[in-house]
């Protein structure tokens, strides 16, 4: 995924959450409803604005929780409109029985997801506890390093949800407050763009379509058909993993921002590498950087699709790399090492030259993950690659001691 | 790619059509007795009686109208209406649940045991 | 002139506009041909409580998400906060301190007990309540700001300033600001 701009465009300086609802506002959707949560907050401010303004055609429906705001995104995508709604953090729970039903439903509602962390204690900053939480309601997940790549996930995920073959809502992840936040050049399309890349979506079939009256949601019991359904999504999922590259290449020819699974940084001759989501990968790539110029051979893996897990592509990617660190913005407890480890960890089980994996938490509560903490991890990868042994499996960047 | 289709449904379980509560004959859970539906004896009021609509109203011993109790209260639904009267109870989707007969002003409904229709 | 990554950090107060500052410093910025970034350190925003923002200007793409611990430059907006914060936490030796104060930058120096940066002192309160009607700094610190710092002209400013606000401001709240920023300019000493 290099970020080279055409020279043409008009670069904005714009927020995550401006660069999220900015797209929205492109998207056009037929149906929004948002709650407001922090740091999800400007999002929905940004899309009342707009309907208020007459700029879209969207139906903003004034929601009183987050369940709601999913629940009419159901309603409204089985109607056949494109729905749109956004949240962070305690929402995104608030949600998370309707997510399994737009999943199940396989209604293709596009999220935009501001990461934050679950209380308690209570906290607004960024962590991907919320969204890791809903790795498995069946929803595509994609994450951004920063506001370029949220606008540009957001466009792309209405082409990847609506895809006949596929068929999924997609949520994107932005990080809370660090990309949402802060205010950094993005080079936005023009709206014709847009519409054209997205197309006009035609759904199967419309709950509002009398003439031709449908069932959706039915009692699916115990001599059912649940289990095959579940096959079904499972399928649809893997589906989902060769629209998302095609999607990306087609999204790279408009913009000149190609998007993949995950973007490989100075992988080739790596024989250490960081795995890692959201914006902390900015930070380590610029700590790849300082390390080669020492004559360093570090390479960073920046993961963008978490759902589908693109396993054997990411195998692939770090089959030169002897020693794997895994960055967790999120903690399981009882589970050894963060989420994301477990998987990484577990699509490496079967690489030929298996590499040593380490896991690594920071960030929680939004913590500051800054350049240290890239190199301290390293440095642990260093000493792993040196003995072959991974003393720690799990290790804390940026906690205090004591 | 393939589209993994179960036993003919869209994704999602959706059903291309609506009303499929239908094919679900429910009458087959009945288990004991059905109604029986006696026009003449819903037609003979005997005598004014507080449930009847024109109760109260000068009465003819013969209304022919029909008071409509047991339909609203079906709760499956299963007593068709023929001309605004009541008409055939369809057994197809009938529990003999008896609350038609209970509520009947005239005794114009009664339960029988189903035995009796082998 | 942005040759290389220039890091800036602002003190304030809640309401004093330390967060919008930074934007528009980086947004003008960034209307030149650099890269910007802006962003403030969120918590329990009330007015009065001390708050950080933060600015990174550079001529290559920014990949650094997180405060600015050792910035190239302070600006200080609320005099108070000098002996409340330390705002002078891990400036380089070479950077640059800006206050908003009516005390002299010689004092500010001693106060802060400051050896190597430069000091530069102006009075944006006293220049805001003036040109604006309330005591709110952060224009004028901007106008102080590149003065003391040639990161861009001050036409450059004051051009995306009216850009920016034409809309949202009347025309005595745009003037007001606009001459806070000038005169700041003029006004800001390093003695």
């Amino acid at each position: 995924m290099p970020i080279q701009t055409k020279v043409e465009r008009r670069v904005s300086a714009v927020t995550g959450n401006q660069a999220l609802s900015r797209a929205v506002r492109q998207i056009d959707p037929d149906v929004a409803a948002v709650y407001p949560i922090t740091p999800q907050t400007d999002v929905a401010e940004g899309l009342a604005t707009f309907v208020a303004d007459g700029m879209i055609n969207t139906v903003l429906v004034p929601v009183e929780s987050e369940h709601s705001a999913m629940s009419a995104c159901i309603g409204a995508a089985a109607a056949g409109a494109r729905a749109f709604t956004a949240t962070s953090s305690q929402g995104l729970a608030y949600m998370f029985e309707v997510l399994y039903v737009a999943a199940g439903l396989r209604l293709p509602i596009v999220m935009a997801n501001v990461n934050r962390s679950l209380s308690a204690p209570i906290n607004i900053h960024c962590d991907h506890s919320d969204s890791f939480g809903a790795r498995d309601s069946g929803w595509v997940q994609l994450y951004s390093e920063n506001a370029q790549q949220a606008y540009d996930n957001l466009i792309q995920a209405v082409r990847i949800a609506e895809h006949s073959k596929v068929l999924l809502p997609v949520m994107v992840n932005v990080d809370g407050f660090i990309v949402s936040h802060a205010a950094e050049s993005a080079v936005l399309l023009d709206d014709e763009e847009v519409r054209q890349f997205i197309g006009e979506y035609t759904p199967r079939f419309s709950l509002l379509d009398v003439d031709h009256p449908i069932t959706v949601g039915p009692f699916d019991g115990l001599h059912g058909y649940f289990f095959e359904f579940k096959a079904a999504q499972v399928e649809a999922m893997a589906n989902a993993k060769q629209v998302i590259l095609d999607v990306g290449k087609e999204y790279g020819a408009l913009s000149g921002r190609t998007y993949g699974f995950f973007e490989e940084y100075g992988l080739d001759d790596a024989d250490t590498a960081i795995v890692v989501v959201g914006s902390a990968a900015a930070t380590c790539s610029s700590v790849v950087d300082e390390m080669r110029a020492q004559g360093m051979p570090v390479g960073l893996l920046k993961l963008r699709s978490f759902r589908p897990f693109p396993a054997e592509e990411l195998a692939d990617a770090l089959k030169y790399v002897k020693a794997v660190g895994v960055l967790d913005r999120a903690v399981s407890p009882g589970l050894a090492g963060g989420p994301l480890f477990a998987e990484v960890k577990s699509a490496l089980f079967d690489a030929d030259a298996r590499p040593k994996v380490a896991s690594f938490v920071y960030g929680l509560g939004g913590r500051e993950f800054r350049p240290e903490h890239a190199r301290e991890a390293f440095a642990s990868l260093f000493e792993i690659k040196k003995t072959g042994y991974v003393n720690d499996l799990v290790s804390y960047l940026g906690i205090r001691k004591g | 790619m393939k589209e993994l289709r179960v036993n003919g449904h869209l994704p999602g379980a959706t059903i291309p059509r609506g009303g499929t509560a239908r094919d679900n004959k429910t009458g087959s859970w009945r288990t004991s007795s059905i109604p029986v539906f006696n026009r003449a004896v819903c037609e003979a009021c005997p005598r004014p009686v507080q449930t009847c609509p024109t109760y109260g109203e000068s009465c003819s011993v013969v209304c022919h109208r029909d008071c409509l109790l047991c339909w609203i209260s079906c709760p499956d639904a299963c007593i068709n209406l023929e001309n605004g009267c009541i008409g055939e109870i369809d057994l197809d989707y009938c529990k003999g649940c008896g609350l038609c007969a209970t509520v009947c002003p005239r005794g114009a409904i009664v339960m029988i045991s189903e035995e009796g229709k082998w | 002139m942005v040759d290389k990554m220039v890091e800036i950090r602002w003190h304030g107060r809640g309401g004093q506009g330390a967060a919008t500052a930074g934007r528009l410093l980086a947004e003008a910025t960034l209307e030149r041909g650099f890269y910007a970034q802006a962003f403030a350190e969120f918590g329990p925003e009330r007015r009065g409580a001390p708050v950080q923002a933060y600015v990174r200007l550079s001529p290559k793409v920014i990949r650094a998400y997180y405060g600015i611990t050792n910035p190239d430059i302070v600006v200080v907006l609320d005099p108070t906060l000098l002996s409340a914060v330390n705002v002078a936490q891990g400036l380089a030796a070479n950077g640059t301190i800006l206050v908003n104060t009516r005390l002299s930058a010689q004092l500010v120096r001693e106060k802060l007990g400051l050896e190597g940066p430069e000091v530069f002192a102006v009075d944006a309160s006293g220049i805001a309540q003036q040109c604006i009607g309330v005591a709110i700094p952060n224009t004028a610190m901007i106008g102080a700001l590149v003065k003391v710092k040639k990161l861009l002209e001050l036409e450059d400013i004051l051009d995306y300033y009216c850009e920016a606000f034409s809309s949202r401001y009347s025309q005595r709240m745009l003037e007001g600001n606009l001459n806070a920023m000038r005169r700041a300019h003029g006004e800001v000493r390093s003695q």
